[in-house]
C-alpha cells in the first residue's frame, strides 16, 4: 500500500516505540493516582487528628453576636435613652503618608468631624502605624459625608453608642451607661440586668475566601436584645418642672432646686427634676455634684412643711381638734430655758390657723401634748427616717434620731421641722398619704418592662406601705391645708385659678457646725391638687435662695408654675382626672343621625 | 448475486447473539443519576438560599440601624424644648387648654351591668376620650 507517510513515520517513530511510551505515561499517571489515593486513605483512616484539628481550627467561625441595650421610655412611649448605630472613623497612617496626602486628608476630616486639623495631621503623620482612631462614635450621616470623599487610607468600623435624645431632661432618673455598656446611674444602673440583654452565639465554618458557609452553620443562638423600660414619668410634666426650676434658680440666685410630681393614688412619680443637672450624652465632663439626684439623695431639714405630719398626728391621736385654741405667746415662748419664736407674732390661734399661719409655737405645743412615743410612732408610720424603696439607686434614708437621743426640747424642734431631715421624696410621699385618705404608697418610677417579643416581664403595681392616719383625719387635714393657699395663708402664691390647692410652705435655716446659718435657707412648698379630690402632689425645694428665702415667696410660685400647666395637660390627656363637661358618644351619634 | 449476499448478511445478523443492557441495572443507574442530580440541585439551592439569607440578615441589620437612627432623630425633634423653639420661630402662641375648654367624651357605661362595665373598662372599649376646644 502506497500513499502519504503517517505522522509517526515522519517522526521516524515505530508502533513499538509508541506503545512503550503510552505504557510509561499510563503507568506514571496510575502510580501518581495510587500514591495520592493511598495518601488520601492514610489521611482519612490513619493518624490524622493533628491535620483534622488544624483544618477545623482554620475553618471554624465562632462569633459572639453583640446586642444593644434596651430603650428607656416615658409613660407615653417617648424615647429617653436608646442605642444608636454609629461608626468609628479610622485611618491607616502608613498608606496616607506613603501617598503624601496627610495635609489634604487632615483638612477634610477636621472639617467634617469638627476636629482640629493640626491634631488630625499629627495622628496621620505616623508612617509606622497601620491604625489610628480619628473620631469615635460618629453619626451615620456624617460618616456618609466622609465616605463620599473616598479618602485613601480612611475607613470605618461599626460601633454603637448609648444616646439620650433629650440630653439633660430627666437625666437624674434615666442615668447613663458607661462605654462598656454597663449602667452606671439612675434607671440605667438599677435595671441594668433587664436593659443589657443577652449576647448571641454563632458557630459556623468559613470558605476559602473567609466567608461564612451558611449551610455549615451548626449553632445560631440569636441575641436577646435588652428589654424596654417604661417609666411612670411624663416628658411634658418633666419639662414643665425643669423649666420652672431653671427659672427659680436664675431668679433667686439659688445653689440648686429640686421638685417631684407624684400621683397620690398610685404613688407613681410623674416628674422628678434636680438642679444642677448635666447632659447625659456628655456625662464624662460632669461633676459629682451635677450627677447627684437631690430629690432622693439630699437630706434637708424640712422646716414648716413638716408641721403637717405633727398636726395630722395630733388630730389622728385625738389630742387636738381643728377648733382647739392654743396660746401662741405673741411669737416668743421660753420652753425649758430655750426660746422658740414665730415668724409673725400671734396671740391665740386654733389648730386650723396654726397651720395656715405656720406657727412654730402652736405646733410645738401640739407635739408636746402628743408625747414623744406617739410622735415617734406617727413619724415612723409616715416613713420618716426610712427608705421609701423607690426603684432608683442612691436613695437617702433621712434622719430621725431614736428617742434615747431626744432632748427635752426635741419634740418642739421636730414639730417645726428641725432636728429631723428628709429627702424631698419622703416629704412628697408623706403629704401624698394625707391626700390619699391616709394610705402611704410606695413611690414608683418604673411602670413596666417589656421584652423584644412584646411580653411584659415586670409590671409595677400600686403598693401600700402604711396607713399612718385614718381617712377622717386625712379629710380634715386636706381641708386645713387648702386654707394655707387662701388669702391670709402663707402659701397663697401657690393658688391656681381653676383648681383648689392644698399645701404647706417651709423655710428652714440650714444647719452649720455649731448651730444654724443666718444666711443660708431652704425654701420649700409641698402641696396637692385639686384639693377637693387630690390627684397630684408636688414638692418644690429651693436651696439657698437669695435674697428672699421664705417658702411662700420662693417655692410657692414655682409650685404654681409646675401645677398650672400640669393640671391643664393632665385634664386634656386620656388618663387625666375628671371634672369636665362630659358628653356621651352615643348621644352625639344619635344627634348626628337625627340631623 | 449481490441480493443473495445481502440476504446472507441479514440472516447472519439475525442469528448473531445480541447484548441487551439489563433493565434493572439501567433503572438503578438512572435512579442513581437522578438522585445525584437532585443532590447537586439541592446543594446548589441550599447554597444560594444561604447566600440570600446572609444578604437578608445583613440588610435587616442595616435596616435596624437606620430605624434606630430615624427614631433618635424623631425623638430629638419631639423634645418639648425644640417644639417650643419651633413655635416661637413661627410666631405661634400655644398653651394647654384650661379645664373649661376640655370636653370629655364617654361611651354609655351606665347602661351596662357591673360585670360588663368592668369588662368594657378592661378592654379599653369604654375609655374616656378628652378633647380640647380651641374656641375659648
Amino acid at each position: 500500500m502506497t500513499g502519504r507517510p503517517g505522522w509517526y513515520e515522519w517522526q521516524g517513530m515505530t508502533d513499538n516505540k509508541y506503545n512503550w511510551r503510552i505504557i510509561c505515561v499510563v503507568a506514571l499517571v496510575m502510580l501518581a493516582q495510587v500514591g495520592l489515593g493511598s495518601r488520601l486513605v492514610f489521611l482519612h483512616m490513619g493518624e490524622n487528628e493533628i491535620y483534622r484539628e488544624r483544618v477545623a481550627r482554620k475553618r471554624k467561625l465562632e462569633q459572639d453576636i453583640l446586642v444593644g441595650r434596651g430603650r428607656i421610655l416615658d409613660r407615653n412611649g417617648e424615647t429617653l435613652a436608646m442605642d444608636l448605630a454609629v461608626k468609628d472613623v479610622c485611618a491607616d497612617p502608613a498608606v496616607i503618608t506613603e501617598n503624601g496626602h496627610v495635609r489634604f486628608i487632615a483638612e477634610h476630616l477636621a472639617r467634617l468631624l469638627s476636629l482640629d486639623s493640626l491634631w488630625v495631621a499629627s495622628r496621620l503623620n505616623r508612617p509606622h502605624r497601620r491604625f489610628e482612631f480619628i473620631k469615635r462614635f460618629v453619626p451615620l450621616d456624617t460618616v456618609e459625608d466622609v465616605a463620599a470623599l473616598k479618602l485613601p487610607g480612611v475607613f470605618f468600623l461599626d460601633s454603637s453608642q448609648r444616646n439620650y435624645p433629650h440630653a439633660g431632661m430627666m437625666g437624674h432618673v434615666v442615668g447613663f451607661s458607661n462605654l462598656e455598656g454597663v449602667g452606671s446611674a439612675g434607671i440605667e444602673q438599677k435595671f441594668n440586668k433587664y436593659l443589657k440583654g443577652t449576647p448571641g452565639l454563632r458557630i459556623s465554618e468559613l470558605d476559602g475566601r473567609r466567608h461564612e458557609i451558611y449551610a455549615r452553620r451548626s449553632l445560631d443562638i440569636p441575641a436577646q436584645e435588652g428589654s424596654d423600660v417604661y417609666l411612670t414619668l411624663d416628658m411634658m410634666i418633666q419639662y414643665f418642672t425643669e423649666q420652672a426650676l431653671l427659672k427659680a434658680v436664675e431668679e433667686h440666685h439659688a445653689r440648686g432646686a429640686w421638685a417631684i410630681v407624684q400621683r397620690v393614688r398610685t404613688g407613681e412619680i410623674l416628674a422628678m427634676a434636680s438642679l444642677p443637672n448635666y447632659n447625659l450624652n456628655e456625662y464624662r465632663t460632669s461633676t459629682p455634684e451635677q450627677r447627684r439626684n437631690r430629690a432622693i439623695a439630699y437630706n434637708y431639714e424640712p422646716g414648716s412643711t413638716f408641721k403637717v405630719a405633727v398636726i395630722a398626728a395630733g388630730l389622728d391621736a385625738g389630742v387636738t381638734t381643728p377648733d382647739k385654741i392654743y396660746d401662741c405667746e405673741n411669737g416668743y415662748w421660753m420652753y425649758k430655758g430655750r426660746p422658740l419664736r414665730d415668724y409673725h407674732a400671734y396671740d391665740q390661734l386654733n389648730v386650723a390657723d396654726i397651720l395656715k399661719k405656720s406657727s412654730n409655737i402652736g405646733t410645738a405645743k401640739i407635739a408636746l401634748e402628743l408625747g414623744n412615743d406617739r410622735l415617734m410612732w406617727y413619724l415612723k408610720e409616715f416613713g420618716v427616717g426610712q427608705l421609701t424603696g423607690v426603684d432608683l439607686p442612691g436613695e437617702e434614708t433621712g434622719i430621725l434620731n431614736p428617742l434615747q437621743r431626744w432632748s427635752s426640747i426635741s419634740p418642739t424642734r421636730i414639730a417645726m421641722g428641725h432636728e429631723v431631715a428628709l429627702t424631698a421624696l419622703q416629704m412628697v410621699n408623706m403629704v401624698s398619704s394625707i391626700a390619699n385618705r391616709g394610705f402611704l404608697m410606695k413611690p414608683r418610677v418604673v411602670k413596666r418592662i417589656v421584652n423584644t417579643q412584646g411580653h411584659i416581664v415586670y409590671e409595677s403595681e400600686p403598693e401600700v406601705l402604711a396607713r399612718p392616719i385614718r381617712a377622717e383625719t386625712a379629710d380634715t387635714m386636706i381641708r386645713l391645708m387648702a386654707r394655707v393657699t387662701e388669702e391670709g395663708g402663707t402659701g397663697r402664691r401657690a393658688a391656681l385659678d381653676d383648681y383648689k390647692v392644698g399645701g404647706k410652705t417651709g423655710s428652714a435655716q440650714k444647719p452649720v457646725p455649731g448651730g444654724y446659718s443666718d444666711s443660708a435657707h431652704m425654701a420649700s412648698f409641698v402641696g396637692f391638687l385639686p384639693a377637693d379630690n387630690p390627684e397630684i402632689c408636688i414638692v418644690v425645694v429651693v436651696d439657698e435662695p437669695q435674697p428672699l428665702h421664705t417658702g411662700g415667696v420662693v417655692a410657692a410660685p414655682v409650685f404654681r408654675e409646675i401645677a398650672e400647666p400640669t393640671a391643664r395637660y393632665l385634664a386634656a390627656s386620656p388618663d387625666g382626672w375628671g371634672g369636665h363637661e362630659t358628653l356621651d358618644i352615643a348621644e352625639l351619634s344619635e344627634e348626628g343621625a337625627a340631623l | 448475486m449481490a441480493r443473495n449476499t445481502r440476504r446472507k448478511q441479514n440472516k447472519k445478523k439475525q442469528t448473531e447473539k445480541r447484548h441487551v443492557f439489563p433493565v434493572p441495572l439501567a433503572g438503578i443507574l438512572v435512579l442513581a443519576a437522578v438522585l445525584s442530580l437532585t443532590y447537586l440541585w439541592l446543594c446548589g439551592r441550599c447554597d444560594s438560599l444561604g447566600r440570600r439569607i446572609k444578604v437578608l440578615e445583613k440588610s435587616c441589620a442595616e435596616a435596624r440601624k437606620l430605624r434606630y437612627n430615624e427614631e433618635y432623630k424623631w425623638a430629638n425633634m419631639k423634645n418639648p424644648r425644640n417644639i417650643e423653639r419651633a413655635l416661637k420661630q413661627h410666631h405661634l402662641d400655644m398653651t394647654w387648654p384650661d379645664r373649661r375648654r376640655v370636653i370629655t367624651l364617654s361611651s354609655r357605661l351606665c347602661e351596662l351591668d357591673d360585670v360588663e362595665r368592668a369588662e368594657a373598662r378592661n378592654d379599653g372599649a369604654a375609655r374616656m376620650v378628652r378633647m380640647a376646644r380651641n374656641d375659648g
